[in-house]
This record gives C-alpha cells, structure tokens and sequence, in this order.
C-alpha cells in the first residue's frame, strides 16, 4: 500500500512521483535530516561510553602496590561514581527525549516540520527509533564497561551478595540500556503531550522516579515467584523471636535476593500473628521453622533479561502512543 | 518604467495604460518596443499581476499594444498625434478659459473639478453612455431615514 | 476548483472560541487578502487549512476537496506560519536541505537561485539572517515544493517597508510566473489594494466579508454629506456604516444601483478597499457574503437602521 518513491535524490528535476497518491517521502532522505539535526547530541551520547571508559580505568588502576581497597578516598570516589552513574538513564529522557517534540513547539519549527510531504508518523519515527537504538547500544557498552570497572581488583563492594543492590543490578549492561531507551521513550511522549520543554523535563525526571523506585523496590522481586526454603539449626525463642546458626549461603547458594525471613509451619504455612506468642518449647513440639524467601542467584541473568524485556516492550509502548498523541492534536 | 499613484484614486491598471499612452506621445516608446514583462513588472511593483494583464488587454484593445504568445506584450500603434502648433493654440484656449474662470472666482480646486465633470460628461456622450439622470432620488412608499453617527 | 471551502467552521481552545459559523468558498486563481483585526481568527483559519489544527465543528476541505493535513493536501500547499519559523541553527542551505528532503517534489535549482537573486548566502546560519532575509527564505522553501497554492500567515507582519515591497513585488513575480494561487493574512489594510483580488475579512471570529475585489469595490460607495435625517430607498441602498467627521457625515452605502444622483446635498464617490473593511470592521454586526441581491429586495419594505 505504501509506495516508496523512486530515488528522490534527482536533484531539481520536477518528478511524477507526487502525482501517485500513496508516495510518500522515503526514509532514506528523512534520515539523512535526521543525522543533520540530531548528529551532536547521538556523537555526545557515544563519547560517553569512552570517556566513562578513561574515567574508570585512571580511578581502578592501582597506585603503587597498595591494593585498592587500601585507600578510603578511591573508595569513597567509587561510590560516589556508582551514585552518580544511577542518574544517567535519565538524561537520555531529559535532554533528548523531552525536547524533541517539546522544543520544536516552542519554537513554533513544528509548523514548518507538520505542512511538507512527509507525514508526521514518518517524521516521528525517523528522530526516535535510530535515536533510541543507538542509545539503547552505548547503555549496553556502558554497562559492560562498569560491570568490569566494579569488580577490578575484587572490590567487596561488588560482590556476589552484593549484586542484588538497586544500584548495581541497574547498571548491568541489559537494565542500564532498558532504562535508558524507558527514560528517552518517557519524555518523548511527555515533550509530545505537555509541549512544554521544561515542564516535560520535569514530568520525566517525576515520572522515572517512580518507576524507578517501584521497581527496585516491589516490582524487581517478584518477576519469578521465589523460592522457600527452611533455615537449619536456628533457635526459635518465646514469643516468636529467632537466630540463626548458619548463614543463608548455605540454604540458598551464592548471591542470592534475600526477600524475607518468618516462621512457618512444616508444610510452609506461616503463623498467625496469635501463634507467635508461643513458648519456645511449643515450636519444637510442633516442628515450626524458620522459612526464607529469596531469589537464588543463578536468576540474576534471567532477572536481568525480564527486566530489559518489559522495559523495551514498554518503551515501545510509549513511542506508540505518541505517534498517536501527535497524529491526534495540532501543532 | 512605470510609477504608480497610490493616492490618486485612479484604478492601477488605468494609470499602466496612461504611463505606456505618455510614454508614446513623448516618444519614449515607439512602434515595435516591447513592454515589460508581467513578472518584471509585478516585482518591481508589487501589484497583483491580473492587473498588469488588465492594462496589457486594455492597451490591445486600444489597438496600441499586441501580445505575441511566449515573446511578451509589444507596442503595434500609435496614438493620434497633434502636431506642435495645433497643441500651442489648445493651451491658448485653455488659458483663457482658466483666466475666465479665475476672473469669477472659482479657484484652483474648483476649476479641476469643473473640468473633470466636463471632461466626464462629454466623453459619456460622446462615446454613447446613458445620461446620468437628474434631480434627486425621492422615495416612494418607504423610508429610510439616515441616522448619522 | 474552491481553495477553500468550509462549512460552520468553528474552533474553540478551552473556552473560547477562536472562529465561528465560519462557512467560505474561496475561488483558486486568486490573489486572497484574508484581513481582521488581531484575533479575529485568522491565523485559526490558516493553521485550520494547513492541517495544523482539528476543526471543533463544522467542516473544511481544500483545493477541490482534500482533507487540511492529508498527504495530498501537504503536498499541494506551500504554507509559511507567522514568524515564518525556520530552524536558526542550520545555515540557510542546510535549511534548503532539510525541506528537500522532506518534500516529494522540489525545484533545487530555482531556490538557489532565487535566494542567490536575493542576495541570501548559503552558508550563513538562518539566526544571523535579518527579519526580511528569514521571510523569504521560507517562501523560497514554501515556492521550490512547487505547491499549487502558498498560504501565508502576516508574512509582512516583522518586516521594514522596504522588505515588505520587495516580498510582495517577490511574491507577485512568483503568481505571474507559475499561476499559483495565494492566500495571505494582514492586519495592515493600506496596501491590500493593489495585490489583493478576493477579499475575505474576519472579525471576532466571525466571518464578515467575502468576495472578488471588483465586484466589493462596484458595490460599495461612500455617501457624503451634511448630517441630519436622510431618505433613503431600502431597496436599492444599504447602509453599511455611518461616521461622522466634524461637520460632516460619511456613510459607507452598498448600492448595485450604479447610476443613481445622491440625494439632495450629499454627493457619491467611489469606495476604496481600505474604506470598505474599516467600515465592515467597525462594525462587528456588519456582513455581507456573496449571494443576496439587494435589487430583488422587496420595495416599499422599512428597515430600521
């Protein structure tokens, strides 16, 4: 149905091809616009990953013989980069989702791009969708980059237990890049619907938060039903207190998500909250035990898969509707 | 090559034809000239082009101007001419009939206007138009009166 | 074929509505004066024919019945918004460009050169280009497209009488040349004359006044004369706006009666185009649309003023 016009590059000569109803302007040319327009910010986002990639290898790279983990200040610096990196994501959504659409509003450019031969959904998706890969592809690369960078020299702060933490699990190379296209795809829709650069930046930066947090809270816990385990050795005191004798380790393997501990009957049921104020005796008597809840750590790929998964299809999503919020409303 | 009048209350198209019928009489255009392009014309004057092609069409139909199809607009006749000494003696005339009229006490303004009507009268006569009709317009069985702001 | 046609035109923004009841049919082949005042509803009927907005009622279609916005209708108009926007940072033939690679059909060679007749340099960024430069660098896009009609949105509005003389006399040479059809706003009245042959006048969202220039301008006289009560023949005159100037009163009269004396003490003259729509704009009530006849009003019927 949709008939690509032959080869438009033909300089000034007048061409048949508007006279055929269905031609419409071909990508090819819409991306050669594309790159003219949006080539400083794609070149900055790929510097990115190589400048982080010096940053990191001047802090990791040991000074003398001491080990690393010997001078707090390198330390210190570490951390403060493993914070700073966990805003990234969302200035791909700040300063190149948002403005996209939001900027040209403004600026009134939106009636110039919305009155020539090519559509609006073509225009869209010419500025969005190579964008979005290529930033979904330095996310990636930058992720890698870390995820060596955390754990040069053995640093305890990357570990096997630790790699559960928000602000790791975020920046492995999958996660990183589904958070990065979900912020890019997030103000783009909000620059669509708000109009507004600056009030968008903000909704995205609002909106992000959220999800954000939601998902490194609740939501990340539970993309596979978790398992259950009891605890050996560990001694049940009236009143429903309890400690343990050996560690979790033990129960669950290593680098496990620990989501819970509590008391449960033999089969798994948990107690009533009546039932806890047993003596200690009555929970030896009736076998209760201490069961953990948690996430084994040979998922931590697939949590990583699932989550880029739903992040992608939901960055999708959004670019969807805002063809069709741009479709929809007027410049 | 031609000027307009914004103020002059005379139609563009009528003060195009008046500049080309000059421009012959002075002998600045002659027999075979070509005119200037509607779009050379229409930059240079920023008018609406239907009225260079209106004054183009009226100078065809005065038989002084012809189009020729993809090479412009040239001029192909000419204006009767009065000769010098037949001019002189029309001046004299007119300069009597203004020292006259100054005489009476019609002044500058007045003047113009009395020949204007004159000159109006005349060529409607001549040329067969209707008389304008006399004396005032009275309304029959309605009315309407003029309230004035 | 009707470059515009509409039918109860109405769009609103939130509450208020910016065009109402608005129903045309603008003829192609014309030079089109679409005049108001500011917020008159101009810009809303433009933006609503570029398929730039959504009608809130009533219906528009373009160039023989395209729908605003359409693939076909984009193609066929050339339409350059208030401000002419463009983007300031690319260098003007980048902007060339950009709007090559935009458009289906395009004219590389006649925007060079027109830009190069301009005295317009390629390589100089849009933002360093003064006002008059920046207008006709949109129209040079909007013409090399080669539309079938160029909308224009007060394209006057920022420039020096210098610069407006030579985008008209630009824009004139551009109908001549490829018979293209025009319609362009202004809130500047004086000029229009001489350009505009269809005249169409918004006011408060309302559309007042529609019609070919000649036949407006046959149609209406001024009236003048001492003031006072004055009998006028209903059917074959209409009062469309009375003023006063010290002593003396002008009313704005729509005739088809050409060769009709004035009444006692009052003489006629010819109506200029900028007394036409100052009268019809003072007064908001005030319309006339293509169609009635005043000749075939009943005689003998009073109206009140």
């Amino acid at each position: 149905m949709t008939a690509i016009a032959p080869a438009g590059g033909k300089g000034g000569a007048h061409q048949g091809a508007a006279s055929e109803p269905s031609a419409r302007v071909p990508w090819r040319r819409l991306a050669r616009i594309t790159w003219r327009q949006q080539r400083t910010a794609l070149a900055a986002i790929l510097a990115l990953p190589a400048v982080a990639a010096m940053a990191m290898a001047v802090i990791a790279a040991p000074h003398g013989g001491s080990s690393y983990t010997d001078d707090p200040a390198r330390v210190g610096l570490k951390s403060a980069v493993i914070l700073l990196l966990q805003l990234t994501p969302v200035l791909a959504g700040l300063f190149i989702g948002a403005p996209l659409i939001a900027r040209e509003a403004e600026q009134g450019t939106l009636r110039l791009a919305w009155t020539q031969g090519a559509d609006r959904t073509r225009w869209l998706l010419c500025r969005t969708v190579p964008a979005m890969a290529l930033l979904a592809l330095a996310a990636a690369g930058l992720g890698l980059e870390l995820r060596w960078w955390l754990r040069a020299e053995g640093s305890t702060s990357w570990s096997a237990a630790g790699q559960w933490l928000p602000q790791f699990f975020n920046l492995n190379p999958l996660p990183f890049a589904g958070w990065v296209t979900l912020s890019f795809s997030l103000g783009l829709l909000l620059g669509a619907a708000i109009r507004r650069t600056v009030p968008a930046m903000a909704a995205t930066v609002g909106c992000y938060a959220a999800l954000l947090t939601a998902t490194s809270v609740w939501w990340r816990r539970a993309y596979l039903p978790p398992l259950l385990r009891t605890v050996p050795h560990t001694r049940i005191e009236s009143g429903g207190g309890y400690g343990y004798g050996v560690s979790f380790s033990r129960v669950s393997g290593p680098g496990p998500y620990m989501l819970g501990t509590r008391l449960g009957w033999p089969d798994g049921r948990p107690l009533s909250a009546s039932q806890l104020s047993h003596p200690a005796a009555w929970f030896r008597e009736h076998h209760i035990a201490v069961w953990m809840s948690y996430q084994p750590g040979s998922r931590y790929s697939t949590f990583q898969f699932i989550e880029f998964g739903w992040l992608a299809a939901l960055s999708a999503l959004l670019v969807g509707l805002t063809v069709v919020v741009i479709n929809r409303r007027a410049a | 090559m031609f000027r307009l009048d914004p103020g002059s209350g005379v139609p563009t198209y009528l003060q195009l034809v008046h500049q080309v019928e000059q421009s012959l009489r002075l002998g600045y255009l002659k027999e075979g000239d070509r005119l200037p392009t509607v779009k050379e014309t229409v930059r240079a004057l920023a008018i609406n082009p239907n009225t260079v092609l209106k004054a183009y069409k009226e100078l065809e139909h005065k038989n002084l101007a012809v189009g020729r199809p993809g090479q412009g607009t040239f001029i192909a006749g000419t204006l009767g001419r009065v000769g010098p000494a037949e001019q002189k003696a029309l001046r004299e005339a007119l300069l009597d009939w203004v020292r006259t009229a100054d005489d009476a006490g019609l002044d500058a303004e007045g003047m113009e206007a009395l020949f204007a009507s004159s000159l109006r009268d005349f060529l409607d006569r001549r040329d067969g138009k209707r008389p304008r009709r006399g004396g005032s317009q009275a309304a029959r069985s309605s009315r309407q009166a003029g309230a004035v702001a | 074929m009707n470059l515009i046609e509409s039918s109860g035109l109405a769009k609103r923004y939130l509450r208020t509505w910016a065009l109402r009841e608005c129903t045309l049919a603008i003829p192609a082949g014309h030079v089109v004066a679409l005049v108001g005042p500011n917020g008159a509803g101009k810009t809303t009927l433009l933006n609503l024919a570029a398929g730039l907005l959504r009608p809130s009622a009533g219906r528009i279609s373009v160039l023989g019945g395209e729908t605003p916005g359409s693939d076909a209708a984009r193609r066929r108009i050339g339409f350059v918004a208030q401000d002419a926007p463009l983007y300031g940072h690319l260098r003007a033939g980048e902007m060339l460009n950009l709007a090559r690679n935009l458009n289906l059909t395009w004219d590389e060679k006649r925007a060079r050169s027109r830009l190069a007749d301009l005295g317009i340099p390629l390589a100089r960024k849009v933002r360093q280009l003064s006002g008059g430069q920046r207008a006709q660098l949109a129209l040079t896009i909007a013409l090399a497209k080669e539309p079938d009609v160029l909308i224009l949105d007060e394209p006057l509005a920022s420039l020096d009488p210098l610069a407006r003389h030579d985008f008209m006399g630009s824009l004139m040479a551009a109908v001549a040349e490829d018979g293209l059809s025009v319609i362009f706003s202004s809130h500047v009245v004086a000029e229009l004359e001489r350009i505009a042959d269809y005249l169409v006048v918004l006011n408060e969202g309302r559309l007042q006044l529609a019609g070919d220039v000649e036949v407006l301008l046959s149609e209406h006289r001024i009236l003048t004369g001492p003031g006072g009560e004055m009998v006028l023949d209903s059917s074959r005159i209409a009062v469309v706006q009375a003023t006063r100037a010290g002593a003396q009163a002008h009313l704005l009269v729509r005739t088809s009666a050409r060769d009709d004396a004035a009444p006692a003490g009052w003489l006629f003259s010819p109506a200029t185009l900028e007394d036409l729509v100052l009268a019809y704009l003072r007064d908001p009530k005030a319309s006339v649309l293509p169609g009635p006849d005043l000749t075939a009003a009943a005689e003998g019927q009073a109206v009140r003023a």
